[in-house]
């Protein structure tokens, strides 16, 4: 493919570029902007991040088809007319370096912070910040850093548009080079779909031989990992504003499928009706998975541990499925079937989240993970609760994100013991042992919770 | 006395290149041509190599392929022990193994030529992949599975326990655990007519020197190793470059063009070297007055299944693992036992942390038992100014962990902090709160008589513009030696900073001042470039700025330079018998505590970490933010060892080779972290500096684990400090 990239104020034009070579690849082989680095090349580390069209993202998790057209800033675009960012000075004397492996990819996510308006609270900056590991400092003089450095910087209206980009564009032909890899050697296919129809079709044709590349936060590591299985893809880059929206009417909010976690965090209705879906998105991956992971993919992928669902649940969510000629509506809570099985038919998509308005007396959502960023839960579980009402969802203890049925039936009877809870709690699920913890842990766990919350929920 | 350039936060001499970009780590070289190199690894855990097959069907005609019968020299990894192949021949030790290579240049192909080769193993079921496995002899790796074995031994432990009022004994167990440097292993490897150059990311590139030399059986003169930026490496790139940098030369030779081998994250945490892990075996004897008496320690390592270097690791080890004590009764034996895992190796702390987490555990267990505060007990039982540790090391007045101790309780407000504590757990139904020390110290420089034997070398050359390069082939790995050397070089020459610079890190280019390593490179190095600067200084006699210029012109005449060079000089008083294990282990200790308060969630046992407070003896502290900067990241390192980090195994290779499931702290799980030097110089070292770098690894993991036991009243005995792990204690003492 023609690969069209304005980087750093430059135009770019590189031809024959494989549509699934890694954005990191062109930055780093072919353009030789090297200052972004490679350290796991699955979305984890955050030493690759940039920022692309003003969004932050993971350059090892982004291919040249979903890059085309973009406006990139990279760690080398920080310097302007030979003067460092304020941001690069000061992290230069406050010990927010030391081997500088991470440091572009720290640089990167606070610039982006810092010029959307993030503030100097410490907790907003370690959010910010989150999706990027440190080994060497400790992470306290980095989080100086940015804070000093909160005041100083200055911003320019779209100062890495057109602008500059007018120029002429540096031409790279590709065509003829022998050593572009790209994310995997079996050669997976990937178009670019331009309407809702075309994407309909696609899916239609390839079945569950298809797959859908929105946020690519999972698909990327697992086609390189070689466990995915599907081999066509579409990038629905190009519609993705179509079904990114949040709304609401008198009744209703609608979240668009493609909607980020980071959409979602910041968006005020769902801040005023839905904040344990807020909850739920901070905690999904780093800042950077958040800001490219969507949550129709988050549903889609259907795993056990799946975030946004039990969240989700508790909102009794109903799903839009779109397919070419037509739309369904099923709720969430019936959605899933089995481990990564679901009700969705040949040619349909997950296009919208639809959430009735309503008043609860409670809601809440916790989750048990290895550490407090960057981690796949344990055990989650949310709550909501509206005048009789209760619904209880839990999270990586079953084979998908679930209601908790049965225990819902007892929960807030009032001579209800533990042991009783756990009987119940038994027919709902039954955890398993796997890498993250053990299914006894898991089951003492999510019991206790239940048991703090009905203590709580009693209360009120 | 007061300094200029030391003690003053200048601004690092690499940092310019690493905020804008401009630093080039090993991948970010890009030769016009060159190979991707790859490794083919055993597919087994352990067997028999039976041998390669290459599918005689796939076009082979771009690919370089090297296995053992490609060696020139020696087929070894050159090590303290160098009983690893580089490329196995037939014994298969651990998954992974490296058989053979492949170079291609494209990535995308060589990823082909990798699925189109079958290695045959004859596969050996059984396997052992714990220290008490391989103490079962389920399987004989080496006869007994006993690599080495050591002996500390003062007075008399037998009737040592026979007078003892209280004796407490329990078993500590820590797990492997990884560098994860952000910077996976890299190297770049061409050969230039006869002489082979290998320039990546790497601690120490003497050493990787002696194994091409090995390797290759070369001269000096025809290896040249340069160091390219590194990105973290903690222990982990100094032995594992001598594997990798061997590899590529290899693949180098036969493709004529340079070949690059950068490690893919799985694979670096799959197959390169790790901490130890550890069992430790601790029986503490103390009399009436709660004097510990007696210690008995059984120290054993687990080496993984080559010897290599681990030696030296349970040497420093055994010689960190009686505490900050005054204890007339000891005998510690140290044991390195073999494993079906990859050859374990060095990473900051070097056996400390593994052994400082038994007994710093340890004395607050026996505190618990004996019904006294923790506190009170090392008071009681500190090592004094003119005490001596268990191999008669005397120590005068360089014993500080009294000083810091007081200092960390006057900081902390131990009462009102103890009062807040309570008060919290009072009232909280969820959650309970507790507060822990470790005391700790950690010896600086090879031990014993190690630094004698390197003899290391360093210099400075004067440039007829009257700058000064620094010769050193220390590196510069983040810790920032290369500021903090430049620092000292401009004191001891009285020059600006600015007119000091780093020569590049190259064999020839640079004398041998030994490795990168064993918190060395500050205070011995430092030391003997300090000295070499005395010589210049009296070779030309200059007294300020103004007259230094003319004076450096009339002394070098018509050269371009003059080198001044200076050999390590051991201290007079620093005795050791290695047979014995007696005398002065290191030159000097650095000595610290750490307070660490936690809260722990009565629900799902997690462990939030509310503050930690660190005060330490440093010796001069030459540069205070790169000094607070190294503690912070130990510290944050030894809280990972402490609460998450953990190689888990399915079938006998680790499962958890990412960042997902390998879990380091996040920069959400750090709390504000409180750092203080106290300032005790060391005579020996420059303008009274001590090694820092190691340090502030040893003392979190016991630290976390006595603040669970002060919340919890649990005593826990095995690393990481898992929530799992605390449920279960907690529901078996309730």
């Amino acid at each position: 493919m023609r690969l069209e990239l304005v980087i750093n104020g430059q135009r770019y034009t590189i031809d024959g570029v494989l549509e699934d070579r890694r954005l990191l690849d062109v930055l780093r082989e072919d353009l030789h902007l090297t200052g972004t680095k490679e350290g796991c090349g699955e979305g984890e580390c955050g030493a690759c991040t940039i920022i692309m069209n003003n969004e932050i993202r993971l350059a090892c998790l982004t291919t040249a088809i979903q890059a085309n057209n973009s406006e990139i800033l990279t760690i080398e675009g920080l310097e302007k007319d030979g003067k460092l960012a304020p941001i690069q000075e000061i992290f230069m004397r406050s010990g927010a370096v030391q081997c500088g492996f991470c440091t572009p990819g720290f640089l990167i996510s606070a610039y982006h912070y810092l010029k959307n308006g993030g503030s100097k609270d410490v907790d907003s900056i370690r959010h910010a910040v989150s999706g990027n590991f440190c080994r060497c400092t400790g992470y306290s003089k980095i989080i100086d850093g940015i804070q000093e450095s909160h005041d100083l910087m200055s911003f320019e209206k779209n100062e890495n548009s057109s602008k500059n980009s007018e120029k002429e564009a540096t031409f790279i032909d590709l065509t003829t080079e022998k050593k572009q890899n790209s994310i995997n050697s079996n050669k997976k296919n990937i178009f670019s779909v331009s309407t809702k129809e075309e994407l309909c079709e696609f899916l239609k044709k390839y079945g569950s031989e298809a797959g859908i590349l929105a946020g690519a936060t999972d698909i990327i590591p697992s086609i390189r990992k070689g466990g995915e299985k599907r081999l066509y893809f579409a990038d629905v880059s190009k519609i993705k504003s179509q079904f990114s929206e949040i709304v609401e009417d008198d009744k209703n909010i609608y979240i668009g499928a493609m909607a980020t976690f980071k959409d979602i965090q910041h968006n005020p209705i769902i801040k005023k009706h839905l904040f344990e879906l807020v909850h739920a998105a901070k905690t999904i991956g780093g800042y950077t998975i958040q800001a490219m992971g969507t949550i129709g993919g988050n549903i889609a992928n259907g795993s056990p541990a799946a975030d946004s669902v039990p969240a989700l649940l508790i909102y009794d969510a109903t799903i839009e499925l779109t397919s070419l000629n037509s739309k369904r509506e099923i709720k969430l809570s019936s959605f899933y079937l089995g481990y990564k099985k679901m009700d969705i038919m040949r040619g349909e998509f997950i296009s919208k989240i639809v959430i009735e308005k309503k008043q609860f007396i409670s809601t809440g959502f916790e989750e048990v993970g290895s550490r407090k960023a960057v981690f796949i839960s344990k055990v989650s579980l949310a709550h909501s609760l509206k005048d009789e009402e209760l619904i209880l969802a839990a999270g990586s203890v079953s084979a998908f994100p679930k209601r908790l049925l049965e225990v819902e039936k007892i929960f807030l009877k009032q001579d209800l013991t533990k042991d009783t809870l756990l009987e119940y709690l038994s027919k709902d699920v039954i955890p398993l042992d796997d890498i993250r913890s053990t299914g006894e842990y898991r089951q003492k766990t999510l019991l206790n919770l239940l048991w703090s919350l009905r203590e709580n929920l009693l209360k009120k | 006395m007061k300094h200029k350039v030391v003690g003053a936060n200048v601004t690092r001499v690499d940092v310019k290149e690493k905020v804008t970009g401009a630093a080039k780590y090993t991948d970010d070289i890009q030769p016009d041509s060159f190979y991707w190199g790859a490794q083919i690894g055993s597919n087994v855990v352990s067997g028999v190599l039976k041998g390669v097959i290459k599918n005689p069907d796939f076009d082979w005609s771009d690919f370089v392929y090297v296995d053992a019968s490609d060696i020139p020299g020696e087929n070894e990894v050159e090590s303290v022990v160098s009983d690893m192949p580089l490329l196995a021949t037939k014994e298969i030790r651990y998954w992974g193994q490296p058989i053979a290579l492949l170079a291609h240049r494209d990535k995308h192909q060589l990823e082909e030529g990798l699925k189109n080769i079958k290695i045959e193993i004859e596969e050996n079921p059984i396997y052992v992949s714990t220290i008490d496995e391989s103490l079962s002899l389920k399987k004989e790796i080496i006869p007994q599975n006993i690599f080495k074995k050591r002996k500390i031994e003062r007075g008399d432990i037998e009737s040592g326990f026979e007078n003892a009022k209280y004796v407490f004994e329990d078993i500590y167990y820590t797990p492997h655990q990884e560098q994860m440097y952000i910077e996976p292993n890299a190297i770049i490897s061409w050969w230039e007519g006869e002489k082979i150059v290998v320039k990546g990311s790497m601690q120490c590139p003497y050493y990787v020197q002696a194994s091409i030399k090995t390797v290759f059986h070369k001269e000096d003169k025809d290896v040249e190793i340069i160091q390219a930026y590194v990105g973290g490496a903690f222990g982990g790139k100094e032995d594992y470059p001598s594997i990798l940098g061997a590899h590529a030369a290899l693949l180098a030779m036969k493709a004529n063009e340079p070949v690059k081998m950068v490690y893919e994250r799985a694979q670096d945490i799959s197959i390169t070297t790790k901490r130890h892990p550890s069992k430790t075996t601790i029986k503490m004897g103390f009399d009436e007055n709660h004097k510990l008496t007696t210690l008995q320690m059984e120290f054993i390592l687990d080496g993984g299944s080559y010897e290599t270097m681990s030696s030296v690791i349970l040497a420093r080890g055994m010689l960190h693992a009686f505490g900050p004590y005054e204890i007339p009764n000891v005998k510690i034996d140290g044991i390195i036992v073999a494993t079906n895992t990859p050859p374990n190796g060095a990473f900051r702390g070097f056996g400390a942390p593994q052994s400082f987490f038994a007994t710093e555990s340890h004395i607050d267990y026996c505190a618990l038992k004996m019904g006294i505060s923790p506190f009170k007990l090392r008071e009681i039982n500190f090592v004094q100014r003119g005490g001596s540790f268990p191999t008669g090391q005397l120590l005068e007045n360089d014993v500080m962990i009294r000083e810091v101790y007081d200092e960390l309780l006057k900081r902390v407000n131990y009462p009102v902090l103890r009062k807040e504590i309570d008060d919290f757990n009072s009232l909280s139904n969820t959650k309970r709160r507790g507060f822990g020390i470790a005391t700790f110290f950690h010896g600086a420089g090879f031990t014993g008589s190690g630094e004698v034997r390197l003899a290391s070398i360093a210099g400075i050359r004067l440039d007829k513009n009257g700058k000064v390069a620094v010769l050193v082939a220390n590196t510069e790995m983040g810790q920032g030696a290369h500021t903090v050397l430049s620092q000292i070089v401009a004191e001891a020459l009285e020059l600006p900073f600015d007119m000091i610079y780093m020569e590049e890190v190259n064999t020839q280019k640079v004398p041998n001042s030994g490795p990168t390593v064993a918190s060395r490179t500050t205070m011995i190095v430092g030391e003997v470039l300090r000295r070499a600067c005395v010589k210049m200084r009296d070779a030309i006699k200059y007294n300020s700025l103004d007259d230094y210029l003319e004076k450096v012109s009339q002394y070098l005449g018509d050269k371009e330079s003059e080198s001044f060079f200076q050999q390590h000089l051991q201290p007079p008083k620093i005795k050791w018998d290695d047979v014995n294990y007696r005398g002065d282990a290191y030159g000097t200790y650095a000595w610290a505590i750490y307070g660490v308060e936690i809260e722990v969630d009565l629900r799902s046992f997690e462990v939030t970490l509310k503050n930690i407070i660190s005060v330490m003896d440093i010796g001069e502290v030459v540069h205070p933010i790169l000094a607070s900067g190294q503690i912070e990241g130990g510290i944050v390192q030894s809280m990972g060892y402490a609460l998450y980090e953990n190689i888990i195994f399915k079938n006998g290779r680790f499962w958890n080779a990412d960042f997902t499931n390998y879990i380091i702290p996040s920069i959400v799980d750090i709390p504000k972290m409180d750092v203080s030097f106290l300032n005790n110089p060391y005579s020996y070292g420059p303008f009274g500096a001590k090694g820092i770098g190691e340090l502030p690894m040893n003392g979190g993991a016991p630290a976390v684990n006595n603040a669970i036991k002060d919340a919890l009243g649990i005593h826990l005995t095995k690393l990481p400090l898992s929530p799992e792990q605390i449920m279960e204690a907690y529901e078996r003492d309730l």
